[in-house]
């Protein structure tokens, strides 16, 4: 609709603009800083200055993290749940959504009631906590990947979908003599290949993101994802803290050569950023269909 | 279906139906079994241990051996009693509350700018950008935080010493400025994210209505204020009420990772009460009892809000 605006809608207008580029820049810079940051030379970078780009470019910082057996550790870790945790998610809510999807399934309306109740109500933390003890998962990758296989929100999701699916297409694969497994793998799950990326996606950058997990139900170092060791960097320059501290990294507290402490957070705050800020802008219309399924759907 | 013998009419039987039936779908129980198991074990086993918030617990004799609680009801009085309670509850409260509301004008503002521009690419840049710190966990995001606040290197820091002088301040040490911390860095990571329902409801507005305001004579201001805003409030009202329900966490992540022992007198919620007394502390008993409470005055909000939207409103969530 074009039409002759007035000043006073110009002027709005040219302001909404530079609102809109002075927050995008926002956003954007603190990366940028943090990347310039990691690329430059530790002492460097105390003499202040260091804005877009490094003055003393150098890989020293990201050579002694990686050099570090615990963040080599703490990558697979994070990796490894990452790529598993969300590969098994998928799969199974896909497979329980794609049963319950069958209107005609006895006990549906109560097997989806069973799975809704835990969203309202729970035990709490610590008896979390205590169960997983008690499985002997605290000292086990698959703490990060067992409980989180079950997402109401996401098999609901999944669910409408495969109900939205032609009826035709279901019924030849059983007249062909399909069995309900086959007929998932073969024909169901390639016809819904972008809900079940989304899903895989939302998923996968939960588990890349969780810290709290590996922090607070993992006592064994060589256990937990990146971003539970940032956060054990981070709260390094707490002086005093009543939170007792999960033991000490002695890496941080090097400080020779051209690092220094601040440097080599940079470096790991760049590691741990880095997936995500690659894949993010490629699969952005995915992430965005989840949030709008999930809204209009629901 | 049978023939009942003493009266010779067929007679439905739904149960011997029904196991058929049973039978046929046996696949898809099948596939049903590995999220089924998950949660039983992982979500209704750990509710029994809500138990724990009337026991004295041993690790020793575990949750089912462990003797009740000396009077039952001991760690909730405890919790009542702490000098604590009051500015815990308070800090809950209030840092939910602001962030729910800030949260709420911020990202519809934002939806609104964002209708306003008629660059594409524009559009998408910005879009782009402001999505971007929802992907980034909070420990990324404290991490820039830090940075930014710090006392030696942060830039607001040399911003307001070339502006207005003075001494460089320790922004996270004061507790006069946590909670505007909190807010200001939560309407940063989220306002991008927060704004997409609110773009998907105006993109749901008739668009003949701003046809016939032009008309009228209604420049884009009045159009934007009779037309778009009216057109959101819907799903304006849909998002309060279900942040509304969340209102006794007040948001763990950011403020354990933000919190300093400066701050704690306005910075500790309940959340991270739970944890140090409870995984820290080891009072498995006291802190599930502080969960429990959480649980349930959560819950009486969400059924009351969600009662009051919809005797006022109209709108409800089931």
């Amino acid at each position: 609709m074009k039409y002759k605006m007035s000043f006073g809608e110009s002027l709005g207008q040219t302001l909404i603009y530079i609102a809109l580029a002075v927050l995008s820049v926002t956003t954007l810079y603190p990366f940028i800083n943090a990347a310039a940051l990691a690329f430059n030379q530790g002492y460097d970078s105390l003499r202040g200055g260091i804005y877009l780009w490094p003055r003393t470019p150098t890989l020293e910082n990201f050579r002694v993290m990686f050099s570090n057996e615990n963040i080599g550790n703490a990558a697979y870790v994070s990796v490894f749940r990452t790529v598993v945790g969300a590969a098994l998610h998928v799969l199974f809510s896909a497979a329980c959504a794609f049963a319950l999807s069958y209107r005609k399934l006895p006990g549906r309306g109560l097997i989806t009631g069973f799975l809704f109740i835990p969203m309202i109500f729970g035990g709490g933390i610590i008896p979390f906590y205590i169960l997983l003890r008690d499985l002997h998962l605290t000292n086990s990758i698959w703490v990060y990947i067992l409980p989180y296989l079950f997402s109401f929100y996401n098999i609901l999701i999944l669910r409408t979908y495969f109900e939205g699916l032609p009826e035709e297409v279901k019924e030849a694969a059983i007249i062909d003599g399909c069995g309900y497994g086959r007929m998932l793998v073969r024909i169901i799950m390639p016809l819904s290949l972008p809900v079940l990326a989304t899903i895989a996606l939302y998923s996968a950058v939960a588990h890349w993101n969780d810290w709290f997990a590996g922090y607070f139900y993992v006592n064994n170092e060589a256990l937990q994802p990146l971003q539970t060791m940032l956060v054990r960097f981070l709260k390094e320059n707490e002086v005093t803290s009543i939170f007792a501290k999960l033991g000490v990294s002695a890496s941080s507290t090097v400080q020779t050569k051209s690092y220094t402490s601040e440097s080599l957070k940079m470096a790991v705050l760049v590691i741990v950023s880095f997936p995500i800020l690659c894949v993010y802008p490629f699969l952005q219309k995915y992430f965005i269909k989840g949030a709008l399924i999930g809204a209009v759907k629901s | 279906m049978h023939i009942d013998k003493a009266h010779g009419i067929p007679v439905y039987h739904p149960k011997a139906g029904k196991w058929k039936e049973i039978k046929r779908y046996g696949a898809l129980y099948v596939l049903m079994l590995p999220i089924l198991i998950a949660v039983i074990v992982f979500a209704y086993i750990p509710m029994y241990g809500v138990v724990l918030a009337f026991k004295d617990y041993s690790f020793a004799r575990g949750i089912l051996g462990s003797p009740w609680a000396q009077p039952f009801d001991r760690y909730f009085a405890t919790f009542f009693h702490h000098p604590y309670f009051w500015p815990i509850i308070r800090n809950t409260v209030c840092i939910s509350l602001l962030k729910i509301f800030t949260g709420f004008v911020a990202s519809v503002a934002l939806a609104l700018m964002l209708n306003e521009v008629t660059r594409q690419k524009f559009k998408k840049f910005a879009q782009t950008a402001l999505y971007l710190p929802h992907f980034m966990s909070w420990v990324i995001v404290a991490g820039f935080v830090g940075r930014f606040l710090s006392l030696d290197y942060g830039l607001l820091n040399q911003l307001k010493v070339a502006l207005f002088g003075g001494e460089t301040v320790h922004w996270l040490g004061e507790p006069a400025y946590f909670w505007p911390i909190v807010v200001l860095t939560n309407i940063w990571k989220e306002v991008g994210w927060g704004s997409i329902l609110y773009l998907a409801a105006i993109a749901g507005i008739d668009q003949e209505q701003y046809e016939s305001a032009y008309m009228d004579g209604a420049g884009r201001w009045r159009q934007m204020w009779h037309i778009t805003v009216p057109g959101m409030a819907p799903m304006m009202g849909i998002v309060l009420a279900l942040s509304m329900g969340t209102i006794m966490s007040a948001g763990f992540d950011q403020i354990y990772l933000l919190q300093s022992n400066q701050t704690y007198d306005v910075s500790m919620i309940i959340d991270t009460y739970i944890m140090e007394v409870g995984l820290r502390g080891g009072q498995f008993g006291y802190a599930t009892a502080v969960g429990l409470f959480q649980s349930v005055i959560g819950l009486i909000f969400v059924l009351g809000f969600n009662r009051l939207a919809r005797q006022k409103f109209g709108i409800s969530i089931w």
